[in-house]
């Protein structure tokens, strides 16, 4: 029933005539009928998968319909279709008095981590970083955010408060979360060569999780190629301990940079995740106890032809026109990440069986991008679980992934 | 005119009064004790007697301020970078990996002071309630059914990383060293462990206010402590037949009391616990003083028993938290083996 009413939705919004891609309704209404489709393959050299999807599979295949009134008023929606279910993942509502005080309500992405900020088309690679485990995705809520001058950007809000790496459908404790990130780029007018396009910046949070046996609101950590390595006892590798939940406070610090100057991209960010959990044990009674989950990432990227990478979309200068001797666009790209969890965390609330305390991952990556709508990427990840703990049942991985992307 | 002159003298003296206020309250040094759980009110008590002392000597006012937590807690909060002058914690495991990871003092930083820095020790105790309702007098009682052991977290705590091995050496003996005896043992002591808590005093809370349980692995000072201020005539000292020599030392934090300027006082400051005075605090507080005269002054409180030492059952704590408590040791093993 969804799908037909986004489908009957669309269908109807297309058959206005565009115009540069977008439709008045109204002498003043104008929507925007969008979407991507990103289709993956996977091969894995060593490691096996757990993920259902198999080696083939549609990791995105969304639509979007986003709209505007005046300059003051606009919307957005974006459902996912992938897997034969439909997924609403943003829904929201802006209200722009001004470009510096402007106000967000809605079901729209947590302003945390810089990489999930991307949008998931314009990603250096093709799946985001193990640091991607420790942010928010979406969540339901009200911002405010803006820009003031040309150096600082805002966004603050109380959301619903989401488990780390999911998105949130609705209110799963009845506790909110602040929520708060600021970017700083203060040479853009000084015209030093190169800081100029510096930007930095932190977000955080903070608020205080009530979880239970049966919905623990505890993150699993997954690698790249969709492999859970981490994850809080669910009572099935002790008899001492059973399913661990959040119980008290949960804070997260992300800082984080970026910086693209000619054809070179830079990127990083630290998203350190502090939580109390506690876990039942066999007497009935519980241990208590907060931990510190640390992520690091660092990303860089490279144009081979005469184009400029971004944190946004890329449009190459020339598009892809073989009998012409055109080829798009070409980037390179590079990342190393880190992810340690609280060795405390061991074993009483997790089991080094199955889980690994110290995680780095290192990625290559080639993007191509024929022309504003299509995009090719090849890359390749190894993963290394770092535990020290010879039973461990994890093995390295080592994944090649490909993606053949378009954007409309 | 004359209001002008009024106004201006007003101001005048409070600015005099400001100033003498100041000069009153001037701090020549702040230290930064970093300890863990159970020492709470026993720096309480020497950090007055110290503040005095090096008043009296020098003429400087120092400013103490302490933390307390689990010792493996308190020692990652030092490696993280809290600015500790001096740390007084559970076991030299700890503090050794401070030197390890930071360079913030030098790795022999046990030969700095008398007795292995160490200026008391302890030892691992029961707490029952009043009457010994579960008949509980030895290791053994702990693994029966339906007994509550209460002991904090060994990841997290140091006191309970000497509550393990106390019970694990007597299970060595017990089972003739028999390691799988042993293990089993461990599992079923705690199999009967309701809450885990992440520090000694949390533990020994949960036994007293919170009432869970039937006997607490405690540190001789805390169970002595819990005995004659917490709940006097409400909880009972069960001796085992054998328990370990705890060994908590004491250092200063190079690296931090340098940068503060609190080098000399630090090093007074640690130096004081091993005087006469600072022995009698201690004991007043129930931990063993090293020096004769005092222990012997005190001995009517402490129980006799006998005590192994970390070093000659286990080898030195390298060796006992590289077997037991690192990745893959056995309290891993006991906890994952289902």
């Amino acid at each position: 029933m969804k799908v037909a009413a986004l489908v009957l939705l669309v269908v109807v919004f297309n058959s206005f005539p565009a115009q540069e891609n977008s439709t008045k309704l109204t002498d003043d209404l104008k929507v925007k009928v969008g979407g991507d489709i990103q289709f993956h393959a996977r091969q894995f050299l060593s490691g096996e998968s757990t993920d259902e999807n198999g080696d083939f599979f549609l990791r995105r295949s969304r639509l979007k319909l986003s709209g505007a009134y005046t300059d003051y008023f606009s919307f957005r929606i974006l459902a996912n279709f992938a897997n034969s279910e439909v997924n609403l993942q943003d829904s929201y509502l802006d209200f722009k008095p001004s470009s510096y005080l402007q106000f967000r309500a809605g079901k729209f992405k947590s302003p945390m981590g810089l990489e999930l900020l991307q949008a998931p088309t314009d990603l250096a690679f093709i799946e985001r970083s193990l640091a991607t485990n420790l942010v928010p995705n979406r969540d339901l809520g009200f911002i405010v955010f803006g820009e003031i001058g040309k150096t600082v950007e805002y966004q603050a809000g109380i959301m619903n408060g989401v488990v780390d790496g999911q998105n949130g459908e609705g209110e799963d404790d009845n506790n909110k979360e602040f929520v708060a990130r600021i970017i700083l780029s203060p040479f853009t007018s000084t015209g030093i060569q190169f800081l100029n396009k510096l930007h930095f910046g932190m977000s955080f949070s903070g608020t205080s999780r009530n979880g239970s046996e049966d919905e623990t609101l505890l993150a699993k950590y997954k690698t790249s190629g969709r492999n859970t390595f981490f994850s809080y006892s669910d009572g099935s590798n002790s008899d001492l301990s059973g399913i661990a939940y959040a119980d008290g406070s949960k804070k997260r610090f992300v800082p984080q940079f970026y910086l693209y100057e000619g054809r070179l991209g830079l990127q990083g960010e630290y998203a350190v995740t502090t939580e109390e959990v506690s876990v039942p044990l066999s007497l009935g009674g519980t241990s208590h106890a907060e931990f510190a989950n640390a992520s690091f990432q660092f990303t860089a990227l490279f144009m081979l032809t005469n184009d400029k990478p971004s944190l946004g979309k890329v449009t190459p200068s020339s598009e892809f026109d073989p009998h012409n001797g055109k080829w798009g666009a070409v980037e390179i790209a590079a990342r190393y990440v880190t992810l340690n969890v609280d060795d405390e965390i061991f074993p009483v609330f997790a089991s080094r069986k199955y889980s690994a305390e110290k995680t780095k991952s290192y990625g290559l990556g080639v993007n191509w991008y024929l022309n504003k709508y299509f995009k090719l990427s090849l890359n390749y990840e190894k993963t290394v679980f770092e535990s020290g703990f010879a039973g461990i049942n994890i093995d390295d991985e080592d994944v090649l992934l490909m993606q053949t992307q378009v954007i409309f | 005119m004359k209001s002008k002159i009024l106004v201006l003298l007003a101001a005048l003296s409070l600015i005099v009064w400001f100033s003498a206020c100041s000069q009153e309250n001037k701090v020549d040094h702040t230290l930064l004790n970093v300890s863990y759980d159970p020492t709470r009110e026993m720096y309480q008590e020497f950090n007055q007697a110290f503040i005095k002392y090096w008043k009296d000597k020098t003429g400087e006012t120092v400013e103490i301020h302490q933390s307390h937590g689990g010792a493996g807690k308190q020692a990652r909060a030092v490696i993280d970078g809290l600015e500790a002058d001096v740390v007084t914690l559970a076991l030299a495991y700890d503090i050794d990996a401070i030197s390890e990871k930071t360079g913030a003092m030098p790795a022999a930083w046990q030969k700095r002071l008398p007795y292995n820095s160490c200026p008391y020790t302890s030892t691992i105790v029961f707490l029952v309630r009043k009457g010994n309702p579960k008949n509980i007098h030895d290791w053994d009682d702990l693994v029966k059914d339906d007994i509550g052991v209460i002991t904090p977290n060994p990841k997290t705590s140091g006191g309970a990383r000497w509550n393990y091995l106390a019970a694990w050496a007597y299970a060595l003996q017990k089972f003739n060293g028999d390691e799988n005896k042993v293990k089993d043992f461990m599992k079923k002591l705690f199999h009967n462990v309701p809450v885990l808590d992440s520090g000694a005093r949390g533990a020994t809370n949960t036994f007293v206010q919170r009432e869970i349980g039937d006997v607490l692995l405690a540190w001789e000072n805390e169970a002595l402590l819990a005995i004659n201020s917490m709940g006097k005539g409400e909880y009972e000292i069960v001796v085992p037949s054998l328990s370990i020599l705890a060994e908590p030392p004491v250092t200063v934090i190079d690296k931090y009391a340098d940068a503060h300027k609190n080098s000399e006082v630090a090093k007074a400051y640690l130096e004081y616990l091993f005087t006469q005075e600072g022995q009698e605090i201690a004991a007043k507080h129930y931990y063993r003083p090293q020096d004769k005269t005092v222990l012997e002054k005190y001995k009517g409180q402490y129980p006799q028993l006998e005590l192994i030492t970390i070093d000659d059952t286990f080898g030195g704590w390298q060796n006992a938290q590289k077997a037991h408590f690192n990745d893959g040791g056995t309290f891993d093993l006991i906890f994952e083996n289902k």
